[in-house]
C-alpha cells in the first residue's frame, strides 16, 4: 500500500457547494489539515460538509470567520478520515470570499 | 478546531452591580443585562449570598427566586460576573446599553449614506430639531419624498418658501384649503390674467373691493357674457365711474324696460323755479299752483345749461303741474334769460291763464336743442288733464 501525501487548492470558494477532497475508488485519506480563508472585507459565514453514501454531514455549520482570518476545521489533534467515494465540500455565504486549502494522506 | 487571524467574537466585561427593593412578596426581578446562566451572577440578599438555581434562576435577564427577599431598600444586590461576547461585526441591540451611544460616541462622518439602508430611518427617530436647515442640501428633497399630509402650516417658516422655490404648476387648486390664502399673502401683480383658470373664480370668491384700481382690469378683460345677470347695480358706479366717451356714439341699446325717476315736489310754486336738468329731466309738483310760473332750465345750483349741454346737443323734459281752481301759465326761461324768439309752442300757442275751472294737470314737454353757444331753440308742447266721468282731483292728483 502507498502513502501519497497531497495538497488540494479550492480557489474563491462561494456560495455554491465544492469539492475540497474527494476519495477516489481504492483510495482511503486522511485529512490532516484544512484551511479556510476569508478573501474579503466583510465576516462570512463558511459550511464544511462530509458526504459519505450519498449523505451530508456537516463537520462545521456556518461558522463565522471574520475578515483577515481564517477557519481550520481539521488541523492539530483534529483530523478526518474519508472513505472510497467520500468527499469533503466547502461552502460560504459570499459568492468569491474564500480560499480552501486541504492536506491529505492518500493510501491507496 | 484553531482559528488563525482575526477573531470572530469579541468578549467585553464591564463591572456592573445592580441593586433592588425587596418586598416580601416580589419573586421577579428584571435585569438590564440579558443573562440567561444564574452562574454569570452574584446575588446577595440581606447581606446573606445565595445559592445559584437552589435560591434563584434568570431567564433572559429576568431573576426569579424560590423565596421573596424580605421588605428593604436596595437589600437585593446583584453583582455582574460574566463577560459579554460580541460576534465580529454582529452587535444585536440587547448588546447596546440604552443611552450608551451618544453623539459624541460617534466619530464625525462615521456614519455615511451607504450605511443607511432605504426607509430605515423613520419618522419617530428623529427628534425635534435634529434637523436643522444646513443638514438638507439643495435638492436633497425632491416631491416624491414628502408624504401626504407630511407638512402642516406651522411647520413652516416665516418667509421660508420664496416664489422660485414652487415649482410651475406645482401647487393645484384642490392643494390650497379653505381659507388658506388672504389678502395679503398675494403680492401686488403677482396673478396675472392668464394665471386664472376658466371658472375660476366665482362671484363669492370676490370679496368686497378686492378690486380697488383701475388698472387692474386691462382692456377688453371683462367681455359682455361674462357679467352675470345682476351681477352690476346702480351703486356699482361711483360718480364719474362712466365717462363721456365710454359709450360709443354709434351705440344701439335694446331695452325691454326703463324706469325714470321723477323728481316729486310737494310745495307750491310760483314764479321763478330752477329746473336742474343735470339732476333730473321728469318733474311733478303735485300742490296746486299759486301764481305764474316760469320754467328756468340750469344745469344744476352751480352749472349753466349751456355748460351742461354741448353745440348739437338736445335734452328732453317732462314736466307734470297741478292746478287749482285757477289755472296758471308757465313759460321757460334757460339760465335765468327769457330766450323768447328761440322758443316755440305746439299749436303756436301759448297756454293762457284760467280763471273758475276743475283741477286739473297740465304737462309740459320740453326739447331744448343747443345750436349755439347760449343759442338754442326750445320747442314746448302744453297738455292739460282734468277729471272726468264725476271723478275728483285730490291734492296729489286723480282719485
Amino acid at each position: 500500500m502507498a502513502n501519497t501525501f497531497k495538497n488540494n487548492f479550492l480557489k474563491a470558494a462561494g456560495t455554491t457547494a465544492q469539492n475540497a477532497y474527494a476519495a477516489g475508488a481504492g483510495v482511503s485519506a486522511t485529512i490532516i489539515g484544512m484551511s479556510i480563508a476569508n478573501l474579503i472585507t466583510t465576516p462570512i459565514s463558511a459550511n464544511v460538509i462530509v458526504t459519505s453514501g450519498g449523505v451530508d454531514y456537516y463537520m462545521i455549520r456556518n461558522a463565522t470567520i471574520a475578515p483577515g482570518g481564517a477557519l481550520v476545521p481539521v488541523g492539530g489533534d483534529q483530523k478526518l478520515v474519508l472513505e472510497a467515494g467520500d468527499y469533503l465540500q466547502v461552502n460560504t455565504s459570499v459568492a468569491s470570499s474564500a480560499d480552501v486549502i486541504t492536506s491529505i494522506l492518500e493510501i491507496t | 478546531m484553531s482559528y488563525l487571524g482575526n477573531s470572530p467574537e469579541l468578549n467585553t466585561f464591564t463591572v456592573g452591580v445592580e441593586k433592588f427593593n425587596g418586598s416580601g412578596a416580589c419573586t421577579v426581578f428584571t435585569l438590564t443585562r440579558d443573562i440567561d446562566d444564574p452562574n454569570y451572577i452574584e446575588v446577595v440578599v440581606g447581606g446573606v449570598q445565595q445559592t445559584p438555581m437552589d435560591a434563584y434562576t434568570v431567564t433572559n435577564g429576568v431573576i426569579t427566586f424560590t423565596t421573596p427577599p424580605g421588605l428593604g431598600t436596595n437589600n437585593v444586590v446583584v453583582i455582574y460576573r460574566t463577560g459579554t461576547t460580541i460576534a465580529y461585526n454582529q452587535i444585536s441591540a440587547s448588546q447596546i446599553l440604552a443611552n450608551s451611544i451618544t453623539t459624541i460616541g460617534l466619530a464625525p462622518n462615521s456614519v455615511v449614506n451607504s450605511k443607511i439602508a432605504p426607509n430605515a430611518i423613520t419618522g419617530d427617530k428623529l427628534s425635534d430639531g435634529v434637523i436643522s436647515s444646513n443638514n438638507v442640501v439643495v435638492g436633497g428633497i425632491t416631491g416624491n419624498l414628502i408624504a401626504t399630509q407630511a407638512i402642516s402650516a406651522n411647520q413652516i417658516g416665516l418667509g421660508a418658501i420664496t416664489t422660485n422655490t414652487i415649482a410651475t404648476e406645482a401647487v393645484s387648486g384642490n392643494q390650497i384649503g379653505l381659507g388658506a390664502v388672504t389678502t395679503n399673502t398675494i403680492g401686488i401683480q403677482a396673478v396675472s390674467g392668464n394665471q386664472i383658470g376658466l371658472g375660476a373664480v366665482s362671484g363669492n370668491n370676490i370679496g368686497i373691493k378686492s378690486i380697488n384700481a383701475s388698472n387692474s382690469i386691462v382692456a377688453l378683460s371683462i367681455t359682455g357674457n361674462l357679467i352675470g345677470t345682476g351681477a352690476i347695480s346702480g351703486n356699482n358706479f361711483a360718480g364719474g365711474g362712466v365717462g363721456s366717451d365710454s359709450l360709443a356714439q354709434n351705440l344701439t341699446i335694446s331695452t325691454i324696460r326703463v324706469a325714470e325717476t321723477v323728481n316729486v315736489q310737494t310745495t307750491p310754486i310760483s314764479g321763478n323755479y330752477n329746473i336742474h336738468v343735470a339732476e333730473a329731466t321728469a318733474y311733478y309738483f303735485v300742490a296746486n299752483t299759486t301764481g305764474p310760473v316760469t320754467f328756468n332750465l340750469v344745469g344744476n345750483n352751480s352749472t349753466s345749461l349751456n355748460s351742461l349741454l354741448s353745440v348739437g346737443q338736445t335734452a328732453s323734459l317732462a314736466i307734470a303741474l297741478k292746478q287749482g281752481a285757477t289755472r296758471y301759465r308757465a313759460n321757460v326761461f334757460i339760465d335765468g334769460v327769457n330766450p323768447l324768439s328761440s322758443v316755440v309752442w305746439m299749436g303756436a300757442s301759448q297756454p293762457a291763464q284760467l280763471g273758475a275751472q276743475s283741477q286739473s294737470i297740465d304737462t309740459y314737454s320740453i326739447t331744448v336743442i343747443k345750436t349755439e353757444n347760449n343759442g338754442y331753440t326750445v320747442m314746448v308742447g302744453n297738455t292739460t288733464f282734468a277729471a272726468a266721468n264725476g271723478q275728483g282731483m285730490g291734492p296729489g292728483g286723480a282719485q
